[in-house]
């Protein structure tokens, strides 16, 4: 069974959410976080209820309403979300006012929102959806091990038209913490050249992009997914480097078949080495490199914008030259895209994609 | 007809218990867990009452010989517990060349530390080692490492039923051929977080909890972490599995963030789905380990629902939560193993504290200690926040 991408909406730092665009202008920033742009797009919501949904689950429904209105595929059979810092704005919101009020008289919606489900519980609350609905909490596995189960609902014959989403929300409070890390820049950088820093740290992020899977190609499809996988504690480049191959192979291919990869460059010169390394290992040159987080900073749910990203691409045809790092010389064609990202060196995806057709 | 997944071993630590064997003896003699809190640091201290671990985080890695450290939540101290004995119950080689994945439940997480240090982590250096364990993942990755799994390493968060979908996933991850062998539940521990969350919903009880009973007035919360090892036919080899897992059903109530609809609409899908699949009548349960929590609403909700699924004729039901507190993500997975437990000796645990019916329905919960009627079908249910229902069916092999 071939597992369709036939529909898209992707709330992120860049104007994104409009399907009919594909990064033909992109917004730079000179940040050391950069947020999500508020979307042009009537959420379908009366105002009451729009003014009560905090900005995470605002956010969220309105990117997973336009993959819905893309796909025009009607309710869904499921719901799965991933999010590695979950719901980050309402859970700090609540413990603040613990500490504040000394643990009495507390508004309780901040805490009835601080779960990783709430967004995907809220989706299926507006649409009235009693179906399947999980949510996906593992740091950066979290989309990948979403997709994965929605493969499997698919492939079982269990659901025909998943609705899969990936996101993480980033709050000043958030940026401090992880900060303290040394995940991000000491200083503002201008996002477009992100990749020439040469210092550590990369530029915090977030986004909401969802997908509708569905097990048959539509008029709308953009790609078939054709696998995914994660690498979990593998910090050492050649083993890293022969998990890449070995998922390859276990798809039929050999490094020379992938026309592109998208790479999850951050600008962290130590994470970006981990990169080159693993990919001058394994293809030959005259493979397409790109690379997106400069586009949508960095977060536990990036390669959620990567696949949407691949998803267009594989459509149109068209590597946007505001991802291209190294352009591919070998064919015009784009058949396969592979998505790398890992954390820190020590946990890997992969995510492959295939022109439909 | 799909895959047979096993269950093989149980681990499991809560107030009632530090291992399998406290917590049987523990349900057979009807000990609840739900006292005074004497180690979370709170103003509700002697207020609230919950079902609270008495061991110190110090004295939890000794139990699992490690080195009290900087970044080890309490999450994962109880986490590594229960699925040390898990694994060790199972009698299985985790080196062997099955793959092996994990996947745990938990909702509570690294709040359980950054409750303590949040302010430190937004002003000051001194707490750096424990903001990486932050989030929900940390205390599955110490699972993972302790135990050398790295096939599959997952978490989930749905709320109060995190980890019975954990066992839902693993059974899917097998089924679908992705994995041989599945390392599946759920952890938290008792926090100051979750204890105003549900202290300011009101629907927290100063007294312990009296479920599906009519003077009920909230729940109380508790600590634990409970791992289920799961396993097809194929990777047995000879070893005898406890029991089934037959039937499960996820849906979704999608009326409120955390009231259940009054007549119960996702926790009676979640039940029929659970027992379709299972292949069983609802006449053919023998047991139901039933989600109450003891809050007015889900309480009726849940018992709404059971009665237009099973009619007149109510199996035996009670809540464990009597037993143990709610345990959040660690509930569904704890309450599997109690269901197991009920399997494997043939006994219905009784509901603690149950003195008179609710007005609005016709059965009440189990009161006594019942042994030898026969389990063979045990339906466990877990619902969430955000109306994440999960059923599970287990079954005699």
């Amino acid at each position: 069974m071939k597992i369709c991408i036939n529909g898209t909406g992707n709330v992120s730092p860049q104007p994104t959410w409009d399907n009919s665009q594909f990064l033909e202008q992109v917004q730079e920033y000179h940040a050391r976080m950069i947020q999500c742009l508020e979307p042009d797009v009537d959420p379908g919501l009366d105002e009451k209820y729009l003014r009560r949904m905090n900005r995470m689950l605002r956010l969220g429904w309105i990117a997973s309403k336009i993959c819905l209105d893309d796909a025009g595929a009607g309710v869904p059979d499921g719901i799965i979300t991933g999010s590695g810092w979950g719901s980050v704005h309402d859970s700090e919101k609540f413990l603040l006012t613990i500490y504040k009020n000394k643990e009495n008289l507390l508004p309780p919606t901040p805490f009835i929102q601080s779960t990783h489900n709430a967004l995907g519980s809220q989706i299926a609350i507006l649409l009235g959806n009693f179906r399947y609905n999980v949510a996906y909490a593992h740091a950066s596995f979290a989309f990948e091990h979403a997709l994965l189960d929605a493969i499997c609902q698919l492939r079982s014959g269990e659901m025909k038209n998943v609705l899969l989403g990936g996101f993480d929300e980033i709050t000043e409070n958030q940026f401090t913490l992880i900060g303290r890390l040394g995940r991000w820049k000491n200083e503002p950088v201008s996002n477009l050249s992100l990749y020439h820093t040469g210092t550590s740290g990369s530029i915090a992020g977030e986004g909401f992009t969802f997908f509708c899977l569905q097990g048959e190609e539509t008029s709308k499809t953009y790609a078939e997914v054709k696998d995914v996988m994660t690498l979990f504690d593998m910090p050492y480049v050649d083993r890293a480097t022969d998990g890449i191959r070995s998922f390859l192979q276990r798809n039929g291919l050999e490094p020379e078949d992938i026309g592109w990869v998208f790479a999850g460059l951050n600008g962290d010169v130590d994470d970006d080495q981990v990169y080159r390394d693993v990919l001058r290992n394994l293809f030959p040159a005259g493979t397409g490199l790109a690379a997106w987080k400069h586009l949508c900073g960095e977060y536990l749910t990036a390669s959620a914008f990567a696949m949407w990203a691949a998803a267009k691409a594989l459509k149109a045809q068209i590597i946007p030259e505001a991802m291209k790092i190294l352009g591919a010389s070998r064919r015009k064609e784009i058949n396969h895209i592979l998505i790398y990202n890992h954390f820190k060196g020590m946990h890997h995806s992969l995510i492959l994609l295939r022109r439909a057709g | 007809m799909p895959e047979r997944v096993f269950i093989t071993g149980c681990g499991v630590i809560t107030a009632i218990g530090d291992n399998l064997e406290e917590n049987l003896r523990s349900l057979q003699a009807g000990v609840s867990g739900i006292g005074e809190i004497r180690l979370l640091e709170t103003l509700h201290r002697g207020k609230l009452p919950a079902a609270e671990i008495r061991h110190t985080d110090r004295k939890l890695a000794e139990m699992l010989g490690l080195p009290m450290q900087d970044g080890l939540t309490r999450t994962a101290l109880l986490a590594m517990i229960a699925a040390d004995e898990a694994v060790r119950h199972a009698c299985c080689n985790l080196g062997d060349r099955w793959r092996t994945g994990l996947v745990s439940g938990s909702t509570v997480g690294g709040m359980v530390t950054a409750e303590k240090y949040y302010l430190d982590y937004l002003s000051n250096d001194t707490r750096n080692a424990w903001i990486e364990g932050n989030d929900c993942s940390e205390s599955t990755e110490r699972i993972a490492r302790r135990l050398g799994i790295r096939q599959y390493v997952s978490t989930i968060n749905t709320a109060c039923s995190s980890s019975a979908n954990a066992i839902m996933c693993g059974v899917q991850l097998i089924r679908a051929g992705l994995l041989d062998r599945v390392v599946a539940g759920g952890t938290d521990a008792l926090s100051m977080f979750t204890l105003n969350g549900f202290n300011t919903l009101m629907i927290y009880d100063r007294e312990p909890c009296r479920p599906f009973d009519d003077s009920r007035n909230g729940l109380n919360l508790g600590e634990g972490a409970a791992y289920l090892v799961l396993e097809p036919e194929r990777t047995l080899k000879g070893r005898n599995p406890l029991c089934e897992v037959t039937g499960f059903g996820n849906t979704t109530d999608a009326f409120h963030q955390t009231a259940l609809s009054p007549e119960g609409t996702g926790a009676y899908m979640a039940m029929k789905t659970a027992l379709e699949r299972s292949g069983i009548s609802p006449e053919q349960v023998s047991y139901i380990n039933v989600h109450g929590t003891a809050t007015v609403n889900n309480d009726l909700s849940e018992g709404k629902a059971i009665e237009h699924l099973f009619g007149i004729k109510v199996p035996p039901a009670s809540s464990t939560k009597s037993n143990t507190g709610h345990m959040l993500g660690a509930s569904g997975a704890a309450e599997a193993v109690y269901s197991v437990l009920s399997i494997l000796h043939d006994t219905i645990w009784p509901n603690l504290r149950f003195v008179t019916p609710m007005q609005e329905l016709h059965f009440a919960p189990a009161e006594r200690y019942i042994h030898g009627s026969g389990v063979r079908h045990v339906l466990s249910n877990s619902f969430g926040f955000g109306g994440n229902n999960t059923s599970l069916v287990l079954s005699k092999c």
